[in-house]
């Protein structure tokens, strides 16, 4: 008697539930999302990304940022209240986002609409290059080696960093200037704002 | 029952070494003496129904659209909250911002001489002879020659929007410029507005200052009342 | 239920044993050296978490690439590969297969091995995806699928060639964890790495990736090795062994859809999320089925380093178990907080890790024909149990502590940080004890390589470069 035929079938049969369920059904009713036209606006949400911003979603990526921020307003939940945003987020707020990091711990606060923090990249290479003199403390890591720290010869660099204090501030006669990854990287997070309205979203808050 | 306990005790390197048969035979299916309690029978069927009724309950009547289950209306017609209409203050913003603020400036007040302001304009608050109709009409066909504004005079022409913006469009815009830069009139609805789209449907040609003041002023509120004998106020499109 | 029956043995084990003798000792000292430095990167982490400033500014020491290569070098480099040494030689003994063809499996265990290591050296480098559990970059992902092809033939070859005709529900696991393992990895990786859907479509399919990674590859290894060492070490027949049968089947449906469960409230379809937490929920009676399998043929005291570790697994699962399934009243308060942490550490240290720790003292002596030395083996029993405990405890309840703070509009982000920062402290000290408890069973493992030195010539090179 050989019972294995019919156990791999079972084997096979119990797990593609899940797969064709939870996979599939993904793929084809989310993948197939496509940006909402607001007719009466005209506008195109969620909007397209500069084009920065999508190098900058690998920074986010490379770096591991999502290991302590997620990137999701919940609904039934006090995170609208809290002000992580102006509404619950929905599956096509994602679209453009590659990959998806919804994340799945606050270690550091959520970033969903971390574009309407601050509409300032100074404010936000600061925080990246010393957190702590920024908001003081802030548990997040420096992350200095996105930054170069340089002699200033000639002119002074147009994107160098203003009004830097703490320990790691360029001495005089230096500068410290973001290198492409850390102006991506800042480029995507001002772009992190989900305060339009799609018709399956809750309304605005 | 050929359960025999096991009798072997075993030393590690003699299973090893040994040709000693392993202790598997013990681990044959037992039979009736081991059925299990009715109780955990009960209890997995009272898991069961948690987990099931879990899922039915919140379900969201299973469709992609739903994101919170909790404001869904149970009659299965699922969008996740009311489709959230949008704020004509908004949207008559953004209308402005692409269409009129070449002209009428972002700021409403118009360029002295050749653009009048939109700023505490009787024409926008329907005031004196002015009526919500004759503002519509405006944007929907255009105005030209000479018109005088808060005691100004203009002579341009302003373009037709009707074939450009939809009545919702226009009606936000409206709405929004009468609402703006301290003025402050009622809104005006898109039902209005197509209601006087369908009045003018056969006009082409942009309107005259003395042309409108010929017509009879009506405001949004009387609009419903006011004899329209062709026009059965149209359901308005694209909502 | 069917009636399974399992012949006994007849022809000698040691045929099996002597055949698989190397790319078993291979995979589990590999799988050991990936553990102590899977411990040591997480409490380098953990230890990060508190002390942001402790080697910051390095690129690829910063916490966003250490954490996660911690994890992965756990899952992959040490509780795969050690499943995968338990579960070939469990297939081996039941189906009493000798197997030929080791030179494949050794291949397979380097290349796995090399694709641990260059999965890693992705992360720190900045080449992570950032996708929970599937890190890896594709070409180090290619690589383990690569090896997992050989590795997955043989156990299939194992099984076919066996000589007792019955199947043994350790068996089924197996067979069950090494056709669902090249699935969704190669699904997940495909669908969210190599050629990845819109960002709309990745949350499930992510989550039912991480589901799938512990109930249905994990687990399965796990629970096949705990199936075979208490009856073993018990001398007695499984309890209502029938019901195992159920159990098994129960795994195989729910696990998979159990993941989107951590996702409620989030920005996936909510019947998606609502089958999650109906899947958790009912987890709870295969569990349930297992735990009767398991504790009631244990009788009288606990003893032998294979079954406490078995053991303790088992009841870390059944409690993890349990706090899945109370997701949906919990999670408004834990999901995002140190509890979620805390749940992970239980499940991959707690259950998986104990479990395989299990495995290895009933399988290594066996393949050796040398003891464990028991002070080695006590220390280290205290030392993780500990540690785990340390550290599940600590973020557990400071997740909770988190969990009611972040809630709350009228408690700042930072307060709620002072607040979880002494547990933070607490999880660390036990990551460290439980790195130490790693530590002395990598040192007794090759004490006693050394000690049978002359037995086993080619493991001691092994076991020295370890």
């Amino acid at each position: 008697m050989n019972r294995l035929p019919s156990l791999i079938t079972g084997i096979v049969l119990t797990f593609a539930a899940s797969w064709i369920g939870v996979v599939a059904y993904s793929y084809v009713e989310l993948g197939r999302l496509a940006p909402h036209l607001d007719e009466a606006s005209g506008d195109v949400n969620p909007p397209p990304l500069p084009g920065l911003a999508e190098a900058g979603m690998r920074v986010y990526a490379a770096n591991g940022c999502v290991s302590c921020h997620s990137q999701q307003v919940r609904s039934d939940s006090n995170d609208v209240a809290n002000k992580l945003g102006p509404r619950p987020t929905v599956a096509r707020d994602y679209l453009r986002e590659q990959p998806a990091a919804l994340g799945s711990l606050r270690i550091g606060p959520d970033l969903t609409n971390a574009g309407l923090l601050s509409s300032d990249a100074a404010w936000f290479h600061r925080h990246l290059y010393e957190p702590t003199t920024v908001t003081p403390g802030s548990n997040m890591p420096s992350f200095r080696y996105l930054y170069n720290i340089r002699k200033i010869s000639g002119q002074p660099s147009a994107l160098a960093l203003q009004g830097l204090t703490g320990p790691h501030a360029p001495q005089p006669g230096y500068e410290v200037v973001p290198t492409e990854d850390a102006q991506a990287l800042v480029v995507y997070l001002l772009s992190l704002k989900r305060n339009y309205t799609l018709p399956e979203a809750e309304p605005l808050q | 029952m050929t359960n025999d306990p096991s009798p072997h005790n075993r030393e590690e390197a003699d299973l090893v070494e040994s040709h000693e048969p392993l202790l598997l035979e013990s681990s044959a299916p037992t039979t009736g003496s081991e059925t299990l309690s009715p109780w955990l029978m009960v209890a997995f069927l009272a898991i069961a129904f948690v987990g099931a009724g879990y899922l039915f309950w919140n379900s969201g009547g299973f469709q992609a659209n739903v994101f919170n289950p909790s404001r869904v209306a149970w009659d299965g017609a699922g969008t996740g909250g009311a489709a959230a209409a949008p704020d004509p203050m908004v949207v008559g913003k953004k209308v402005f911002t692409q269409s009129c603020a070449v002209c009428h400036q972002t700021s409403g007040l118009g360029v002295a001489g050749q653009f009048p302001p939109l700023v505490g304009s009787e024409w926008v608050l329907s005031q004196d002879w002015h009526g919500d109709n004759h503002i519509v009409k405006i944007v929907l066909n255009g105005l030209q020659g000479p018109v005088t504004v808060m005691g100004a005079q203009y002579n341009n022409a302003m373009a037709p929007w009707g074939s450009v913006l939809k009545d919702d469009q226009i009606a936000a815009v409206l709405t929004y410029v009468r609402n703006t830069w301290g003025n402050q009139a009622p809104p005006i609805t898109k039902e209005f507005v197509a209601q006087i789209r369908e009045e003018t449907k056969d006009r082409k040609d942009p309107w005259t200052q003395k042309e409108l003041q010929a017509i009879e002023r009506v405001l949004v509120g009387e609009a419903g009342a006011a004899p329209a004998p062709a026009a059965a106020p149209a359901p308005a499109p694209g909502t | 239920m069917s009636s399974l029956a399992v012949k006994p043995f007849s022809a000698a084990p040691s045929d099996s044993d002597a055949s698989l003798r190397l790319p078993v000792m291979l995979f589990f000292g590999s799988a050991l050296f990936w553990l102590v430095v899977g411990s040591l990167l997480a409490f380098v982490a953990s230890w990060k978490l508190i002390h942001p400033g402790f080697l910051d500014g390095i690129s690829w020491l910063t916490y966003g690439r250490i954490q996660p290569a911690a994890e992965n070098a756990l899952i992959y480099g040490w509780a795969s590969q050690a499943g995968i040494g338990a579960g070939l030689w469990l297939l081996a003994r039941l189906g009493r297969t000798v197997l030929n063809q080791s030179k494949l499996l050794i291949t397979a265990a380097i290349f796995w091995n090399l694709g641990v290591l260059l999965g890693l050296c992705g992360i720190v480098g900045g080449m992570s995806t950032s996708i929970e559990g599937l890190e890896f970059p594709a070409f180090a992902s290619g690589i383990l699928l690569v090896a997992f092809a050989c590795i997955g033939i043989w156990s299939l070859v194992l099984l076919r060639d066996r000589s007792s005709s019955g199947l043994y529900v350790t068996q089924w696991y197996l067979l069950a964890a090494f056709l669902w393992f090249p699935w969704f990895y190669a699904t997940a990786n495909l669908l969210l790495v190599v050629n990845p859907v819109q960002g709309s479509a990745q949350a499930p399919i992510a989550w039912w990736f991480g589901s799938n990674l512990i109930w249905l590859w994990l687990a399965p290894l796990a629970l096949a090795s705990a199936y075979y060492v208490i009856p073993q070490t018990q001398g007695r027949s499984i309890r209502a062994y029938p019901w195992s049968i159920l159990a098994f089947w129960g795994v195989a449906f729910l696990g998979g859809w159990s993941g989107t469960r951590s996702l409620i409230g989030g920005p996936v379809p909510a019947w998606l999320v609502s089958a999650g937490v109906a899947a958790s929920i009912l987890l709870v009676i295969p569990v349930i089925l297992i735990g009767i399998n398991t504790f009631g043929t244990v009788s009288g005291p606990v003893k032998g380093p294979a079954l406490s570790f078995t053991i303790f697994g088992l009841v870390c699962m059944a409690a993890a178990v349990a706090q899945n399934a109370l997701a949906p009243i919990l999670s408004v308060v834990t999901q995002f907080s140190d509890y979620v942490t805390g749940q992970s550490v239980l499940v991959l240290l707690g259950f998986i890790t104990m479990s395989l720790f299990g495995a290895m003292y009933f399988i290594i002596p066996r393949l050796t024909g040398e003891e464990f030395c028991p002070v080695g083996t006590g220390w280290h029993f205290w030392l993780v149990a500990t540690g785990i405990g340390l550290s599940v405890a600590s973020l557990c309840l400071g997740g909770l502590i988190q969990g009611f703070a972040l809630s709350d509009p009228g408690v700042t982000f930072l307060t709620s940080l002072n607040l979880v920062q002494p547990f933070r402290f607490l999880s660390t000290i036990g990551d460290l004890i439980f790195f130490l408890g790693c530590l002395s069973f990598a040192g007794a493992f090759v004490d006693m390589l050394l000690r049978k030195a002359d037995v086993l010539p080619p493991v001691k090179k092994k076991g020295v470069t370890v």
